[in-house]
């Protein structure tokens, strides 16, 4: 699943043969930080299983991957983003901009498409706000972002004026209690929306596009390729990914406030590095992105139940987080070598 | 090679550090397991609640397990509740960052037979069993308004420095203390009303700019217990002690400093250890299927009052700190 925009540049010059290539990728270049990752996390989920007899109950899941699934589908956004060689720091303020829409909207009892559909547009919006000075006026994403972060606070924060919304209709909460086979509805969502940035990725010339970008963008522009289109088209998806993750935090948490998504920006920067995608773009793998924000919600669930107190639990996170960085490092840095 | 050594060793330090925990089996005492959750982890308030429910919980006979967000952050919160869920607690207390977003967890908790108490700061009235309250919302507004007002001899310009402008029961004081002064302290004048966001730091900033945007500020108000010390510490800083009246909510130790060198005069709060006690109390009257009685002498804590249709009890009237007593208070 790993895809890499090294191999498609060199199509420009002489390139080795196909299978070739193919093999490198599984082996050679292939990032095999998730691999490391899911294994600690495995031994964590048996250590945790022996201590703790929740810890494999089905409810202890059922109630794990609804939080999951909202970092989850942000942090599939910041993947493209990371990917194309940026960084989203608005992601959070964009969450709190449509839980507040959707808040507003649901305040003047419009229908619950309706509330959906502002919310979402109000996060495609912000996105879109994003993409136009990052994409087309070629300003610095860490500080469009930074900027925008603040804006967008601001925007939530005075349209709510600090209040939290409730009163929701109940088609809207309805996707907190949701579930098919017991599996709730929230994860299988965020399962679908990975399929489909792994199509994209893969297979869409846009996935294409965003790779080549993030691995050299003057390199990309020489080449012809549609950069400021491109770029707008990352953040207006992350932006569009925020609003969906809005709706599905007021969703679960039945009230809608400015400073929602405040937490989930640095966790999906955070779970992409963990998958292993290196922070200067380039490449990205949707398993890798899963696999890192998977890790981080299982291991502080279980470090939940296992009474460990919560200082602890976030400086066992970090552990997990610098050590799979680090190993990660290591087995590049040995593949290098060997090259 | 080297490298090779370098990753071996790392993964074994990360090995070492997840079983350095303990390796027995944790007992499922979840029959007698309460469950107390405060807004955030790691503030003395919260310390001593905890310290006064875990004493009065083992004197009870019952497990106690104390934990909650680092940050006071209502997902968070939510998040860390929806984990505890899966151990199915036999009462669970919450001190509640926001009263709606927590409903839903809450609800559900009930859905699967625990009982909810909210604790310190309240949700949405159909999502919680009992509601242990320090002291009324309106009680302690017009409080605090009142301690100020005399110092002002009710009048002049003053500003609220709160925690964070979404915390439910902060704001709930705020329009009390606003609409006591409105009432009864027309000469008042309320300039700004900003967050400190519980962070010292943060709140003494923000006390020295309004300190430099508004000059003849005569009074404050620290809505949230990191905002006193902050404020009165802007005020030394700026030489004008004793010139500019301080009244809110914060701790004996957090303001022991600035009420013995006359910077502050009074402070006012209630004993979290009491209402962590009576929150364990309350939660072994449920295991017992016991109702609490209005005027009933709760040990440690004193007469609380119920209040039966709000599903709500009361543990007191609010406590000022001053020169004279703060001796005696330690948390």
């Amino acid at each position: 699943m790993t895809s890499s925009s090294s191999a498609s540049l060199d199509t420009f010059h002489n390139s080795p043969p196909r299978f070739v290539q193919q093999i490198s990728r599984l082996s050679l270049t292939g990032n095999l930080q998730p691999c490391v990752v899911t294994l600690l996390v495995l031994f964590f989920c048996i250590y945790a299983g022996y201590r703790s007899g929740d810890f494999w109950s089905t409810l202890n899941w059922q109630l794990v991957v609804q939080p999951l699934a909202e970092a989850g589908i942000v942090s599939l956004g910041m993947m493209f983003v990371i990917a194309s060689g940026g960084i989203d720091l608005s992601a959070g303020a964009i969450i709190g901009v449509a839980a507040v829409t959707a808040g507003i909207a649901a305040h003047h009892k419009l229908p619950v498409p309706a509330i959906e559909a502002a919310a979402l547009s109000a996060g495609l919006l912000c996105g879109a706000f994003n993409g136009i000075l990052i994409g087309v006026l070629r300003l610095s994403s860490i500080l469009v972002t930074l900027g925008s972060m603040i804006l967008y606070s601001g925007i939530a924060m005075a349209l709510s004026d600090g209040n939290s919304f409730a009163g929701f209709p109940e088609g809207l909460l309805w996707w907190n209690d949701a579930a098919l086979l017991g599996i709730p509805l929230e994860f299988l969502l965020f399962l679908t929306t990975a399929a489909v940035a792994a199509a994209f990725l893969r297979y869409s010339v846009w996935g294409h596009y965003v790779l080549a970008i993030g691995s050299n963008r003057v390199a990309a522009r020489y080449s012809g390729y549609p950069v400021a289109l491109t770029l707008f088209g990352v953040y207006t998806l992350q932006g569009l990914l925020c609003g969906m993750t809005g709706i599905l935090l007021v969703a679960r948490l039945a009230s809608a406030r400015a400073d929602m998504g405040q937490g989930l920006m640095l966790m999906a920067i955070a779970s992409v590095v963990l998958g292993g995608a290196p922070i200067v773009g380039g490449s990205a793998s949707v398993i890798a992105t899963v696999v890192g924000v998977a890790a981080f919600y299982i291991v502080q669930d279980g470090l939940l139940l296992l009474d460990v107190p919560p200082f602890v639990q976030h400086a066992l996170t970090s552990v997990l987080l610098l050590a799979s960085v680090a190993v990660g490092n290591l087995l590049r840095g040995n593949r290098e070598g060997r090259r | 090679m080297k490298n090779r050594h370098c990753h071996v060793l790392a993964s074994l330090m990360l090995l070492a550090l997840l079983l350095a925990t303990a390796c027995s089996r944790l007992p499922r005492n979840s029959k007698t397991l309460f469950v107390m959750v405060p807004k955030l982890v790691g503030i003395p308030y919260f310390n001593s609640a905890r310290d006064g429910a875990s004493q009065e919980a083992s004197r009870l006979g019952l497990h106690f397990f104390y934990t909650g967000p680092t940050e006071a952050d209502a997902s968070l919160q939510v998040d860390v509740i929806a984990g505890l869920l899966a151990r199915h607690p036999a009462v669970l207390a919450v001190s509640c960052d926001d009263a709606n977003a927590l409903a839903p967890v809450l609800r559900r908790a009930r859905r699967y037979g625990i009982p909810v108490l909210t604790w310190d700061a309240d949700a949405q009235p159909d999502s919680r069993d009992w509601f242990v309250s320090q002291v009324e919302d309106e009680t302690l507004g017009r409080h605090v308004m009142d301690v100020l007002a005399e110092q002002l001899g009710g009048r002049g310009q003053y500003a609220i420095v709160t925690g964070s402008l979404t915390a439910s029961n902060l704001n709930a004081w705020l329009y009390w203390m606003k609409k006591q002064q409105q009432e009864k302290y027309p000469e008042m004048q309320l300039v700004a009303v900003v967050a400190g966001n519980d962070d010292q730091q943060q709140a003494f900033v923000q006390a020295q700019s309004l300190l430099q945007a508004y000059p003849v500020l005569r009074g404050f108000i620290g809505n949230s217990s990191a905002a006193p010390p902050a404020i009165a510490r802007a005020i030394e800083q700026a030489g004008l002690a004793g010139k500019i009246a301080i009244a809110g909510l914060s701790t004996p130790n957090l303001m022991r400093q600035y009420i013995e060198n006359k910077t502050v005069k009074t402070i006012t709060l209630w004993d979290p250890g009491k209402l962590g006690r009576l929150t364990a109390a309350v939660g072994a009257m449920i295991l017992r299927h016991e109702t609490p009685r209005d005027g009933m002498d709760v040990p440690g804590v004193g007469r609380i009052r119920v209040f039966p249709e709000a599903r709500k009890i009361v543990m007191g009237t609010p406590l000022d700190f001053t020169r004279e007593n703060i001796g005696q208070y330690w948390f």
